[in-house]
């Protein structure tokens, strides 16, 4: 699928290192500094169907804009979130990079990835998500931007409990 | 109508009625009502055995043949619409070797069939053919109604939302819906065609806590100032829910006083909170499109009095809770004594403009699904009261405050003070305890 010539133009390993910096950034807790990698208009979507286009044609477990994204960030910090008291801790892990050969108008690269995402809070069972990433990315400066990150759960149309941290 | 619990008879309960109402006095109930898993199978029997329960609404079964499949208690169940488009709510389980036979979700068939030796099924429950049929006695056991999918005991449709009671007796729907239908109605009225649908999916969390706590909270204004804490900018005004509009304001700071809100109740344990705490009504291109859409339908006047919000969560005992606010409907799937699911389904306003609806389906992420930012701390809350109740230091849970109804309301029952738990005393002095000593509601411990 992947060409070696789009494989030039876009080195696979600046974008794996973008992702795991990326996925390195929600594991430390980093918010305000992960929320940064987004373009003005970027979103962080995890939808509740396998094939779901649009946030309006079914409901989501995330859609957050930048402005939303803002008001969670800022909750998080809150000294009475009740649902990060004790905080999660979480290890993600991302696999299966795979770079679209032929990405669409709104990006400048769409990267497919595999998720494992370990979640643990003190005093109750570890808890685990799985699925896969699409990104689309835009090219700033020498490094990304991310338009879109959605997050499909292999089980995004089951029942989950309380989620306070983005997968 | 055969009723479906012929098909597994009652247990005999480890609890006794004087065990039960013990457990119950008027102000306070006991902590087993929420970790005692044979009180939890007594109600599953008892109370989702007795009380009209939400199915879901007829919405999700527009076309003949299409289904749905749920629970009433632990008893699954599937809601289909037949050739004639009438709705039936009947056992999923097959009459011969008691399997499921439909293990899907939703979708659409003419015949249910049994996976294990083939009986099947039309999609009004009866028996169509089952192979070898000579052996079982041939045309007559196939037309017999005791070989196919037992339909709840009573069914009944109240503007589009079904309800089932596996009981053959009790109060009629009408009856038992009582002062609440006027919540239903002020949700209905809201669509510029008089009718609501069940669209843009279902978000579904768990809860690791008994399914009352999330009863309770449905008539519970004050734990906004500090569960909710966390929502709130400087100022004392939630995030904005999508993309403007209007704020819910919860003012932590500085205390707001819920008091002038009221909380109204009715027989049979059900309830509405006062209106929502906005301070505007929304505005834009689309809403005013809408609201031009309601106007054309009804008048200036009458669309006023549709629009105006003078409720926030309305809860019907003890199955659902729903907002016109909010635009979505919550049903409560009991699991176990310390696990709930819980299903909410964005609602469109039929004859509403198609972004008015789109907007209420997305702003259901930030609100009430398991990822977002209002329903979280309910559940956490939900679940902290769960770990506290195992303390044996303290039997009681109270639902004290404002002693007494409060004054009599138009629309039927109570009107109390905005942090009166009296609608919780209704539910469980007037109702559960009934339920439990094999009544049917509305009865005074
Ligand atoms: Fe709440």
């Amino acid at each position: 699928m992947l060409s070696l010539e789009s494989a030039r133009r876009h080195d696979i390993r600046a974008v794996e290192q973008f992702l795991f910096a990326e996925a390195r950034l929600l594991d430390e807790r980093h918010f305000e500094e992960w929320a940064e990698l987004f373009t003005e208009d970027g979103v962080y979507w995890a939808p509740t169907r396998h094939d779901q286009k649009s946030p309006e044609e079914a409901v989501s477990l995330f859609y957050d804009d930048r402005v939303t994204m803002a008001a969670r960030v800022k909750r998080l910090r809150h000294p009475d979130v009740h649902i990060q008291i004790p905080i999660s801790r979480t290890t993600h892990l991302v696999t299966n990079i795979e770079i679209d050969p032929v990405p669409p108008d709104d990006a400048d690269i769409r990267v497919f990835a595999a998720f494992m995402v370990a979640e643990y809070r003190e005093n109750a069972d570890p808890r685990w998500y799985a699925g896969r990433y699409e990104y689309r990315l835009k090219s700033f400066g020498a490094g990304f931007r991310i338009a879109l990150k959605k997050a499909t759960l292999v089980n995004c149309d089951g029942a989950f409990t309380s989620m306070a941290v983005y997968i | 109508m055969t009723d479906i619990r012929e098909a597994c008879a009652k247990t005999t309960p480890r609890i006794s009625e004087a065990e039960i109402r013990a457990l119950v006095r008027p102000d306070r109930i006991h902590r087993r009502l929420y970790t005692d898993p044979d009180l939890f199978d007594l109600e599953m029997e008892r109370v989702f055995g007795q009380a009209w329960i939400l199915v879901g609404h007829d919405s999700q079964v527009p076309k003949p043949h299409d289904f749905v499949t749920t629970r009433i208690g632990k008893e699954p169940v599937i809601m289909s619409r037949d050739a004639n488009g009438a709705v039936h709510v009947v056992a999923n389980r097959c009459a011969h070797r008691g399997l499921q036979v439909c293990a899907t979700e939703s979708g659409s068939t003419r015949h249910f069939k049994c996976p294990y030796h083939g009986w099947s099924y039309r999609s009004d429950g009866s028996l169509a053919s089952m192979p070898n049929a000579v052996s079982y006695g041939g045309r007559d056991a196939i037309a017999d109604p005791a070989n196919g999918l037992r339909p709840v005991a009573r069914m009944a449709i109240y503007r589009g939302f079904v309800f089932a009671s596996l009981s053959p007796t009790g109060p009629s729907l009408d009856e038992y819906l009582n002062g609440i239908k006027t919540s239903i109605d002020d949700l209905v009225d809201r669509a510029p065609d008089g009718e609501i649908a069940f669209v843009g999916g279902c978000s579904r969390y768990i809860v690791r806590a008994n399914w009352k706590t999330q009863i309770d909270n449905g008539v519970d204004l004050h734990h906004a100032t500090y569960t909710h804490v966390s929502t709130l900018d400087a100022d004392g005004r939630q995030f904005s829910r999508h993309g403007g509009g209007p704020r819910i304001l919860i003012d932590g700071k500085r205390s707001i006083d819920w008091e002038p809100f009221g909380v109204v109740g009715f027989p049979y344990g059900h309830g509405y909170q006062g209106r929502p705490p906005v301070e505007t009504l929304p505005s834009g291109p689309i809403y005013e499109d809408y609201v031009s859409r309601l106007v054309a339908k009804h008048g200036e006047e009458r669309t006023k009095a549709i629009l105006k919000y003078d409720r926030f969560n309305s809860v019907v005992y003890p199955s659902f809770t729903f907002q016109a606010f909010g635009q979505h409907v919550r049903i409560v799937r009991p699991t176990a004594v310390d696990k709930t699911e819980i299903r909410v389904y964005p609602v469109a306003l039929k004859g509403a403009p198609e972004a008015y609806n789109r907007a209420a389906i997305r702003s259901l992420a930030a609100t009430h699904s398991a990822a977002s930012m209002i329903q979280t701390d309910d559940i956490e809350v939900f679940e902290r009261a769960q770990r506290g109740l195992a303390s044996t230091s303290n039997d009681w849970v109270l639902f004290a405050g404002h002693p007494g109804k409060g004054e009599e309301w138009h629309e039927g029952g109570w009107r109390g003070s905005g942090t009166s738990e009296f609608v919780s005393r209704i539910q469980y002095a007037e109702n559960w305890v009934s339920y439990m000593c094999g009544g049917q509601g509305n009865a005074v411990a």
